[in-house]
């Protein structure tokens, strides 16, 4: 008898344990999990995790799940991923993708009822989200929006008796300052270089729009970069290295060349303040918008962006939430500060704290007057660009040439990804 | 006479363990084998009949069209002849030069402990680390080859930057770091060849030369078709290096194919064109590695 009564509290006991453990594993399912990917930076990765700690104690419902990707690879981990249905359920992409991924059917619009996405279109300017939105739907927030600006080293200017607070306004005063800004040793090495582009394709782009040069053949809809003002600004962009010689590809890195104050001008986007501030706290340096071809010209630049989205098998209440709190007001501003990363938010760019930071002022003013790029091609945003560059750099191609066989290689790298995209 | 029930049994026992248990513990093994290389493969080809969209479930099936479109595109046969230009400086002057270091480190000689040390570190350094010091060095203003080479008056160059150098510079790192592998090798099999081979030919009056050409260089053949079979390979799967060293540049001078494979299919989203690529690399490798077994397996004894 006793034995049995034994035998009975411990299968009551155990009973009791199992239910227990299955009402908090019950209880923890309750917590939606969200996992999140993007490509790593520490400076991004260590803000992300802020974001999500605060954001996870705002949520208590919603676990987030950080996976921050060195950005050679992260393509080749999240395709495969969403292939297999394994993906994450919010991640970034470049802007000019979304369309792609929706046609794939790997994304989801972001939930209309969260109030952060039925105001998109009032509290973003436009150019920032012009690609988000697909068939009248927002599928993404923008994320890691560059322009173009020149940081320039007022040291280097005062020792070369320029005012380092007159930047240079034209083309023909960037190329006069150069020229006074670079040193030679006797035997002709180039000690200190007075401007660099590295050839980097924004920067370039940014140069043909200025000079009011077209790039996109409306009717076709597809590239078209060969034209009289383009011509003349891929000449200005290559004739700092062939023809007054302010650029030396072989002093190297442009980034390390200004960091070690032999390189006084360089065009780079404005996420490079996070980055010389950390590899170089002692570096003086100033921003100041591109210079206009003339004089009242245009200082347009070329707007690259990413976008957060919502992946098709997320939870769309709390993905969307989540993404909506990484570019909220409140996010944004910790990016300006922390990464350089600007702001699209219409409420930020005329913030009288940005208005009146000297580094920070230039890249709000390049923000409003940011032009997005026509075509969808990752390829044709830097890596085609860069090449037409380098033929004619290197293989002393004429710009015409160069941007003939950009046009040829363009209209490939768009009919493909319009293939990708296709319903 | 009838088999007594236990010697039937006994007889089970021994066949199951014979002819069904060996199955049994291979079966893990093949069954990964199969899972990661066999049916991945069968899985690349089945794509590169097709307009391969990795992010869609349904894919259009164009037959061949792939490999036509490979086979016509100039810069796949621009990242082909990168390669070969790779292969051709890499294989033969690495293999040379492991051969003459394993024999110099056979020898005994005060500190060869080090030095096989010193020759393998590099092999163990993580390639991703070696290109940066390598980029370092080949810096144009500030690399120690430049400042090296200013000592004796030679003009610096652009190593990384020049697209008429580029490559050279790129073989140079890739023998570097592949030497010590080979010259392990290389040591192993001279350390298996019997000293009495040696003392038999020198009794018979032959010279050093006369030791090598008739007694080592034979003996160490298999070992050569070995080493020579598989850095065949590996340098025509070049990807690390390069991806670290150049990013295929400057103007596409150092594009190898693998890194071609790996942006039509990773930048460029064409997944059915990388898979028929690398099927094309395949053959090529396959080709070249019957050709080399052809030439120099003939002869080789593993006696």
């Amino acid at each position: 008898m006793r034995f049995k009564a034994t035998r009975l509290s411990c299968i009551v006991a155990a009973a009791l344990l199992i239910m227990s453990f299955a009402g908090g594993i019950g209880f923890a399912a309750k917590k939606t999990v969200v996992t999140h990917w993007q490509h790593h930076t520490p400076a991004r990765a260590e803000m992300v995790e802020a974001f999500a700690a605060k954001f996870m104690q705002e949520n208590p419902d919603i676990e987030i799940r950080l996976e921050s990707i060195p950005e050679a690879d992260y393509f080749s981990k999240l395709l495969p991923a969403l292939a297999a249905g394994s993906g994450p359920d919010t991640f970034q992409i470049p802007a000019g993708q979304i369309l792609t991924y929706v046609r794939s059917g790997v994304i989801q619009p972001m939930d209309v009822n969260n109030s952060a996405v039925r105001n998109i279109e009032k509290e973003f300017i436009a150019p920032a989200i012009s690609r988000m939105k697909v068939d009248g739907k927002y599928y993404g927030f923008p994320i890691d929006n560059a322009t173009v600006v020149l940081f320039y080293n007022p040291k280097l200017f005062k020792e070369a008796g320029i005012n380092p607070d007159k930047p240079p306004t034209t083309w023909d005063e960037l190329i006069a300052y150069a020229k006074k800004l670079t040193k030679r040793d006797a035997s002709g090495v180039t000690t200190q270089m007075g401007l660099a582009t590295g050839g980097y394709g924004p920067v370039i782009l940014s140069l043909m729009m200025q000079n009011g040069a077209s790039m996109w053949d409306a009717k076709a809809g597809l590239p078209s970069f060969v034209s009289p003002q383009g011509i003349e600004a891929l000449k200005f962009a290559t004739s700092m290295v062939t023809d007054s010689k302010v650029e030396d590809r072989a002093m190297g890195s442009r980034w390390n060349a200004f960091r070690q104050e032999k390189l006084a001008m360089v065009y780079a986007g404005p996420a490079m303040i996070g980055s010389f501030r950390a590899t170089a706290p002692n570096l003086e340096f100033r921003t100041a918008e591109v210079p206009a071809p003339r004089a009242g010209g245009s200082q347009s630049t070329l707007l690259t962006s990413w976008a957060y989205v919502v992946g098709k098998k997320a939870q769309t209440e709390a993905a969307t939430k989540w993404v909506a709190y990484l570019t909220s007001e409140t996010a944004q501003k910790e990016w300006i500060l922390k990464t350089g990363d600007l702001p699209t938010r219409r409420a930020l760019l005329d913030l009288p704290e940005y208005k009146t930071d000297p580094l920070l002022a230039p890249c709000m003013d390049s923000m409003k007057k940011a032009l997005v790029a026509p075509w969808t091609a990752r390829a044709l945003d830097d890596s085609l660009v860069r090449k037409a560059y380098e033929l004619v750099i290197l293989k002393g191609e004429s710009p015409e040439a160069a941007l003939k066989w950009l046009t040829a290689e363009g209209i490939k790298a768009e009919n493909e990804q319009k293939e990708l995209a296709r319903p | 006479m009838a088999v007594s029930r236990e010697k039937q049994l006994s007889n089970g026992l021994y066949r199951f363990q014979r002819k069904v248990a060996p199955y049994g513990f291979i079966l893990p093994g093949t069954a990964f084998y199969l899972m990661v290389t066999i049916v991945p493969m069968f899985m690349g080809l089945w794509m590169s009949l097709h307009r391969w969209n990795i992010l869609r479930t349904r894919q259009t099936f164009i037959g061949l069209e792939n490999y036509a479109s490979v086979l016509t595109n100039p810069v796949f046969w621009e990242a082909l002849k990168n390669t070969l230009i790779y292969t051709v400086g890499v294989v033969p002057v690495q293999i040379g030069l492991a051969l003459i270091v394993a024999l110099l480190l056979n020898a005994e000689i005060r500190g060869r402990t080090i030095f096989r040390l010193l020759y393998y570190l590099p092999v163990v350094t993580p390639l991703s680390i070696a290109a940066v010091i390598w980029q370092w060095i080949y810096h144009p203003q500030m690399g120690l080859l430049n400042a090296a080479l200013s000592t004796f008056g030679v003009a610096p160059r652009n190593w990384l930057g020049d697209p008429k150098i580029a490559m050279f510079s790129v073989i140079i790192v890739a023998i570097w770091a592949g030497l010590g592998y080979k010259m392990v090798i290389f040591l192993a099999a001279l350390q298996g060849i019997p000293e009495s081979y040696y003392e038999a030919a020198m009794i018979d009056g032959a010279n050093k030369l006369d030791l090598f050409r008739h007694i080592t260089l034979p003996l160490l053949r298999p070992t050569t078709l070995y080493v020579f079979i598989t850095s065949l390979i590996s340098s025509f799967q070049v990807f690390g290096l390069v991806n670290v060293l150049t990013g295929g540049g400057p103007l596409d001078a150092t594009n190898v194919l693998v890194m071609h494979i790996y942006r039509r299919a990773f930048s460029d989203y064409q997944f059915g064109e990388a898979s028929a690529m690398s099927f094309v690399l395949f053959a090529i490798i396959l080709v070249f590695t019957l050709v080399q077994w052809k030439v120099m397996g003939r002869e080789v004894s593993y006696d």
